[in-house]
């Protein structure tokens, strides 16, 4: 009955009151509402609770620029009117509204991602959620989509140090661009979205044609969807791609960003998939026993959200929930039944079985071209093309690189392939 | 991007020894003017020798470049819609070398001489095309050869481009000089070299156009030759496809915008043999350092995709996203076979392709067969042929003509063929009429949008690969690239580093302090909730209510501290405990006096009015108090409308509150008009 697996879980009791503004479809007292739920199942007694450090701007700035960061920091609803020409710049205003507490918020989520990364690197855990994160349009530098700072960015980057490679997986109804984005030159971490595509619909990336480029070409997979998706379908083209993903890529940790906008009835979304279909999915990274980071992210029909992160807080535990939600303090929200259950979606599936298939022909397509392409370093070890630049003199003591890890790197100088010493060079020079 | 013979004496002598170093691409470019009517070819011509020995030796491969290089020519410099099918056919159906043609043509001593010595027959002969067609050669070379001839002469003459611009159109001029810009751009890029190093450099970048053009804007080698038009032999080519479309206002050819349309219609305007494959960053330094505004976006078009190297063999136009006019034209004589072998998927595309192509120039052809009435059209299998050219052609037309009220009756009428719409025609059609409605550049270089600049525009934001082929509807969002968007990766090390705890997260549960191993009698994990109780009237509001707070004291018994750590203290109605009656029911009156209607949220009014109180505290009234009543009012008296969204009642669609201008914004926004959800029975 006891899960093997330990569960670390993150949670900030300050989160439930953050106020995005009025008629501001995101409302972060969903992951109150989620608590709440996973509290009353009694879900709390088999895994370890932890409230996240509020994140430094250093640590936000691994990925953001250090003068977005700033700005963030230093901007309140009550200032915001002077400065419009970075509000602008910074894209904040239109879905990214500036509230109160703005900053906080950021780093409360941020926080609870980067923790769970590190207590994944420490093996500490081997499943860390965070539902408050997932935030994933946010881009280096500038806020898109509700998001702020890319908390899986700078999860995913801390897992970098310690596994060669990571799979990001992406259930969102909105294309996952923010980390697409950040990772699109580099193969050691591939992203894999299912989304709503076409229509202008937000935030109009994600074409089963983009697919990385340079080192990181074939390492972004694109999912482009229709409206109206049903469990069956979806979850039949997510296994068939995630199976074959995990067998070609062999990652080391997955990163599942979980958005529950894709659930149907969303406010914002247009899927039908009930909580059974989306938690499947769940259920089915689960099942590869690796090291896995579970985040939130989108979700504007906030009980179906707390239904859905309950659940899926139950499915990695090992734990299924009765269909009656116990006695809570939020149990009016989720009447009049009362249930887990929500009613299927009444969109029409526009996603014709040859539509289907041939996305699902083309995204394997270009996996293939992975495991035929001479360049994928698919040893244990990644390339080790970032050469340490530093400074003996200067070098703090306590981080002083040890004789061994040294003696790895000169170790692994033989190995570099060709196309790697240049590496560094692309990323700079684009 | 004319592709223009490098006429430069070093190097024609070059080109002639060592041809392969031209190989196919860069050297022709076309530059595509879509103007009124028709395209003009105009025809530059080098001079006798080079064009002889050129003949001699590769009279093929240059007769097809040279072709080529008269396409862009000719729709450089005429203006709009002149369209000339290359290579030009005879009433007898036979096709024209136009270059030997012009060879013939300037060794009688050009036009005018061979005008005044009647020698059009003998030409005609010469030329390989038989006797008695004297008249038509000497249309054919009027209409084809004479303009860019006369023009390139005058441009020679006076060696800076103020011949041109007082002689010919305007706007071949303006490309002139900003070609000419270019160059010098380019040129000033490579300082240290021989004019003819750089050519040639550059030509291997294939970037060669630019250079080319200046050079024979330089040179006096151009011979001018004179035409007049042959109507027939222009509008043959196209005929049979005018029958395919007898509602379309117009009879101008057309066979180009079957593939033209939005730019995700893309089909790979290919130059000579489907090498042209100009690496996206290469285009966008161009583009950067010349301002060739017109011709970069062009390239950009062309070229941009990685996987441009396959591409489609037949030379079309892609300036086609700024008006009605674009043609593309399909000449099969460039299909290389090679360019396209490696390509997946656009086996029908190319065969469809081919037809049109063939139908094109002969269209009297039986065995292309012939197509039935236009009522009789549903009836045929989307097979065939000219069936998935008229889908295409629709497909390609839906946005472009959409002002046209005919045919939007006609695409309104017809369904998409499931191959080329992935069977979803109401997106389709949905898009389309969006993008109609709302114009803004939303879709990066891929939408139709009609100014080149704003192409080029997204063309410097990014180079991504953005050649859509033809199933591909939607326009598509450029991914940024750069050190301001990818994220810079840490360094791997297989060993985890030591992270001081803080750095992990406090441990909040299990609680030291909690009162785990107590007395009370716990619920085991994952329990729902019972049905049965023993309450008077189980299901009242009394009953729900005692059930509530027992088990929040069970809770609280449970989790001790932590209990106030989450701030479980103040969720749910406790919060009511915080408030007197009369504040509850000053709030209630003002969200209810405040409806959705109103142009003000109801927050501006409920902020001022409780000045004691921080926004944190009525928001958490909001969430934990005010709209669990309401809910729990409709759960129990309106189970079927339930509002599932606090702001649900109260707001409309999204106002111009917290800046949400969704409408104005340049791009999409996430934000979407409320939808009603009825999620909850």
């Amino acid at each position: 009955m006891r899960s093997k697996d330990r569960i670390s879980y993150f949670y900030d009791g300050d989160v439930g009151s953050v106020y995005f503004g009025p008629n501001h479809p995101m409302k972060p007292h969903r992951l109150c509402m989620t608590h709440h739920l996973v509290l009353s199942y009694k879900l709390h007694d088999k895994m370890e609770i932890y409230r996240p450090h509020k994140a430094y701007p250093v640590e936000l700035a691994q990925f953001h620029s250090v003068d977005y960061v700033d700005f963030l920091h230093r901007i309140t609803p009550d200032t915001q009117h002077l400065f419009s020409n970075e509000l602008a710049k910074y894209n904040l205003g239109e879905d990214c509204p500036v509230f109160d507490n703005l900053f906080e918020f950021c780093q409360i989520y941020a926080g609870g991602t980067i923790d769970a990364a590190r207590r994944l690197n420490n093996q500490l855990c081997d499943i860390a959620i965070n539902w408050a994160g997932g935030l994933h349009h946010a881009k280096k530098c500038e806020a898109s989509g509700f998001c702020y700072i890319n908390d899986l960015v700078l999860g995913i980057l801390e897992l970098l140090k310690y596994h060669a490679r990571v799979l990001y997986i992406d259930i969102d109804v909105h294309h996952g661009d923010g980390v697409e984005e950040a990772f699109y030159f580099t193969d050691r971490v591939m992203t894999v979205s299912f989304h709503k595509y076409g229509d202008l619909f937000f935030p109009g990336t994600g074409d089963v044609k983009e697919m990385g480029e340079k080192e990181g070409k074939f390492y972004a997979i694109n999912v482009p969807l229709k409206d109206g998706i049903d469990d069956t379908s979806f979850t039949r083209l997510f296994k068939t791609i995630i199976s074959k993903v995990v067998e070609i890529y062999a990652p080391g940790v997955i990163v599942l960003q979980c958005g529950a906008d894709s659930l149907a009835g969303d406010r914002l979304g247009c899927f039908n998939l009930s909580i059974d279909g989306h938690a499947e999915c769940v259920r089915f990274v689960k099942k590869f026993n690796l090291p896995l980071l579970v985040t939130g992210g989108g979700g504007y029909t906030k009980e179906n959200v707390a239904r859905c992160w309950a659940v899926e807080t139950g499915v990695l535990l090992d734990t299924e929930l009765p269909n009656e939600i116990p006695e809570n303090d939020y149990i009016k929200y989720f009447g009049p039944d009362y249930s887990l259950k929500i009613p299927s979606g009444h969109i029409e599936n526009l996603n014709s079985k040859s539509y289907l298939s041939s996305i699902k022909m083309q995204v394997l397509e270009n996996l293939r071209c992975i495991q035929h392409a001479p360049s994928v370093q698919m040893q244990e070890v990644p390339p080790d093309f970032y050469i340490p630049e530093f400074d003996e003199d200067e070098l703090n003591p306590d981080e002083r690189i040890n004789q061994r890890t040294q003696d790895k790197h000169i170790q692994r100088d033989d190995e570099y392939y060709e196309g790697d010493n240049d590496h560094d060079h692309h990323m700079d020079d684009v | 991007m004319a592709g223009w013979s490098q006429l430069d004496d070093g190097s024609t002598l070059d080109f002639v020894v060592t041809p392969s170093k031209f190989k196919a691409e860069g050297f022709f470019v076309d530059l595509r003017p879509v103007s009124e009517g028709g395209l003009v070819r105009v025809e530059a011509s080098p001079d006798n020798t080079s064009i002889e020995c050129v003949l001699s030796g590769f009279s093929d491969k240059l007769q097809c470049r040279f072709d080529h290089f008269l396409r862009g020519a000719l729709e450089e410099i005429c203006s709009k819609k002149y369209y000339r099918p290359i290579p030009p056919m005879l009433g007898n159906g036979q096709q024209v070398n136009l270059q030997k043609l012009f060879v013939v043509v300037k060794q009688k001593g050009g036009y005018d001489a061979v005008s005044e010595n009647r020698l059009w027959d003998l030409v005609a002969l010469e030329s390989g095309l038989g006797v008695n067609v004297g008249s038509s050669v000497k249309l054919i070379y009027c209409k084809y050869l004479n303009t860019l001839d006369s023009c390139l002469k005058r441009a020679a003459n006076s060696k800076v481009c103020d011949a041109v611009l007082s002689d010919i159109g305007a706007e071949f001029s303006r490309r002139l000089m900003e070609l000419q810009t270019g160059v010098e751009g380019l040129l000033s890029e490579f300082p240290d070299r021989e004019s003819d190093d750089k050519c040639r450099r550059l030509d291997f970048k294939r970037k060669l156009d630019y250079n080319d053009v200046e050079i024979l804007c330089d040179t006096k080698k151009l011979k001018s030759m004179i035409v007049d038009a042959d109507k027939d032999k222009k509008v043959l080519g196209v005929r049979q496809l005018d029958l395919d479309m007898p509602d379309c206002r117009t009879n101008e050819p057309r066979v180009g915008n079957l593939c033209n349309n939005t730019g995700s219609m893309k089909i790979l305007q290919e130059f000579d043999g489907g090498k042209i494959s100009i690496d996206s960053d290469e285009v966008v330094c161009l583009d950067n350092a010349t301002k060739v505004s017109v011709n970069v976006p062009k390239i950009g078009d062309l070229c941009n995709s990685n996987e441009m190297n396959n591409t489609f063999g037949f030379s079309g136009e892609g300036k086609g996203c700024s008006s009605n006019d674009d043609v593309l034209i399909l000449d099969p004589s460039s299909i290389n076979k090679e360019s396209f072998g490696h390509k997946r998927k656009t086996g029908p595309m190319w065969e469809m392709l081919n037809w049109v192509a063939g139908i094109a120039k002969n269209p009297c052809d039986p065995s292309s067969g012939s197509i039935p009435e236009r009522s009789k059209w549903k009836s045929h299998s989307n097979e065939d042929t000219w069936k998935k050219v008229l889908l295409i052609r629709e497909a390609v037309f839906l946005k472009r003509h959409a002002e046209s009220s005919d045919e939007q009756l006609i695409w309104q009428s017809q369904k998409m063929h499931p191959c080329l719409y992935d069977d979803q025609l109401g997106t389709a059609y949905n898009l389309r009429e969006r993008l109609k409605n709302d114009k803004r550049p939303i879709s990066g270089k891929s939408t139709c949008t009609d100014s080149s600049l704003e192409t080029q525009a997204d063309l410097e934001r990014s180079p991504s690969p953005c050649i859509e082929f033809y199933c591909d509807k939607f326009p598509r969002m450029p991914i940024p690239l750069g050190p301001g968007f990818q994220a810079q990766l840490p360094e791997w090390t297989s060993v985890a580093s030591e992270s001081d705890p803080i750095w992990l997260g406090t441990p909040i549960w299990p609680s030291k302090n909690a009162n785990n191993k107590l007395l009370i009698e716990r619920d085991p994990i994952g329990k729902g909730r019972q049905d049965s109780c023993g309450c008077h009237e189980p299901g009242s509001v009394e009953c729900v209510r005692f059930h509530i707070a027992e088990k929040r004291a069970k809770l609280k018994l449970e989790l001790g501290f932590t209990f106030l750590e989450w701030n479980l203290d103040r969720v749910g109605e406790e919060v009511r405990r915080l408030w007197t009656q009369e504040e509850e029911k000053k709030f209630k009156d003002i969200v209810q006096s405040n409806p959705a209607s109103t142009e003000r949220s109801f927050w501006d009014y409920i902020f001022r009015s409780f000045p004691t109180k921080t926004r944190e505290d009525l928001v958490s009234y909001y969430f934990n108090v005010f709209l669990l009543l309401r809910r729990g009012h409709q759960n129990r008296h309106t189970p079927d409308d339930i509002d599932s969204d606090d702001d649900g009642s109260e707001s409309g669609p999204m106002k111009n509150v917290f800046g949400h201008q969704a409408e104005n914004s340049r791009r999409p926004t996430l934000l979407t008009p409320k939808k009603p959800q009825r999620n909850c029975r």
